[in-house]
């Protein structure tokens, strides 16, 4: 096989890698990017980037690890990359151990809206570092803590204990009852 | 109680894909971007050679060896600060690497970039700017006019500080991060 047949294959196969990605995660991705970017503009652009990004990393796909860790492992530097770029307020991130102490002003007030509760939950996810981001939406995407352990490169005991610590919060700011809007 | 979960996969997303002309056309707006911030960082080495320029008809030997050297400093930093700059944006390991390494590099690389700054960009204006300001500071002591050069210098001090206290704060701020990344990565290690 010659070269120019060789990269042209490795074109169509990085071309395939993309659509199967974009096909089975394009609606997590959109959604990570809420996690990450609260602009609809500047969002738009960092979900391009992260199509753009992912596309150019299939050049180099082994299988070593799955489809969906590639996807979110690529996805998640993108987005850490553009939180570190912009910086507003980087200094005032904070952990998930962080968030569970500090007291939320609508504690416990639940919103008929859906909107409104997905805007509070974005809110919520945009006010923490970009690890401890990574690590509830892929909670919040129904993954295991073997998956998430995977992505993040954390234990999975830690990783338990920070689902832990994400569901008291969850629980602490999302409870049906108290003051209603 | 809502459920978190249900309520963040159920919202609404509109099915994105790009096309191969999509990619071409965000290369090309990289590619531009890129170029752009190339030419932002040139204006640092513009004000160096603009002063050096004017001030190179000084008398004085020694200022004069002190603003070439300073148009040699900020020249060759313009190679240090930049030389990476069209290499990939993304790390080729990145998604062999886990999310918390890949993170800890590109904190990193934030604060090495913003260290280059301090020392390759600022460090000649300011080299520069004090060789053309000390003379003239002199000349207005001598002619009892330093009242009327206070204000400009003032702003001129205000400026360096505050470029400087900000940089600073920024790679503290980077430092804990990594630090904090880094004791993360240990213990996960164990």
């Amino acid at each position: 096989m010659g070269r120019a047949e060789t990269i042209s294959n490795g074109g169509a196969r990085q071309d395939d890698l993309y659509k199967d990605a974009a096909h089975r995660f394009g609606a997590s991705l959109e959604r990570l990017a809420r996690a990450y970017e609260a602009d609809p503009e500047k969002r738009r652009d960092l979900s391009q980037d992260i199509h753009f990004q992912l596309w150019r990393s299939f050049h180099g796909y082994d299988s070593r690890c799955s489809l969906r860790t590639w996807v979110y492992r690529v996805a998640h530097h993108v987005a850490a990359s553009h939180v570190l770029r912009e910086r507003r307020g980087f200094s005032k991130l904070v952990s998930l151990e962080e968030l569970e102490m500090l007291p939320a002003k609508d504690q416990g007030q639940f919103a008929a809206d859906h909107r409104r509760n997905l805007e509070r939950l974005s809110t919520l996810i945009r006010q923490l570092k970009p690890l401890d981001r990574l690590v509830i939406v892929s909670y919040l995407e129904d993954m295991d803590a073997v998956s998430i352990g995977e992505i993040t490169g954390l234990s999975p005991g830690n990783v338990a204990m920070k689902i832990h610590r994400i569901k008291n919060i969850l629980a602490r700011r999302f409870r049906e009852g108290g003051n209603h809007d | 109680m809502i459920d978190p979960k249900t309520a963040w996969r159920n919202q609404p997303t509109e099915p994105f894909i790009m096309t191969p002309e999509k990619m071409r056309q965000k290369a090309q707006e990289l590619h531009a971007k890129t170029r752009w911030e190339l030419i932002k960082s040139i204006a640092g080495p513009l004000i160096v050679v603009a002063i050096c320029g004017f001030a190179l008809q000084f008398p004085d030997p020694v200022q004069r060896a002190l603003l070439a050297f300073a148009i040699a400093w900020s020249l060759t930093g313009q190679y240090f600060l930049n030389r990476r700059m069209w290499s990939a944006t993304l790390p080729g390991d990145v998604a062999l690497s886990t999310g918390i390494e890949s993170y800890r590099r590109e904190v990193e690389r934030r604060r090495s970039l913003s260290g280059r700054f301090l020392l390759w960009s600022l460090g000649p204006v300011v080299l520069a700017i004090a060789t053309f300001v000390v003379p003239l500071l002199r000349l207005g002591i001598r002619k009892g006019m330093l009242l009327n050069m206070i204000p400009f210098l003032a702003l001129l001090v205000i400026w360096i500080v505050g470029v400087f206290i900000v940089r600073i704060r920024q790679q503290r701020e980077l430092r804990r991060e990594i630090d904090e990344l880094k004791e993360i990565e240990k213990v996960n290690k164990c």
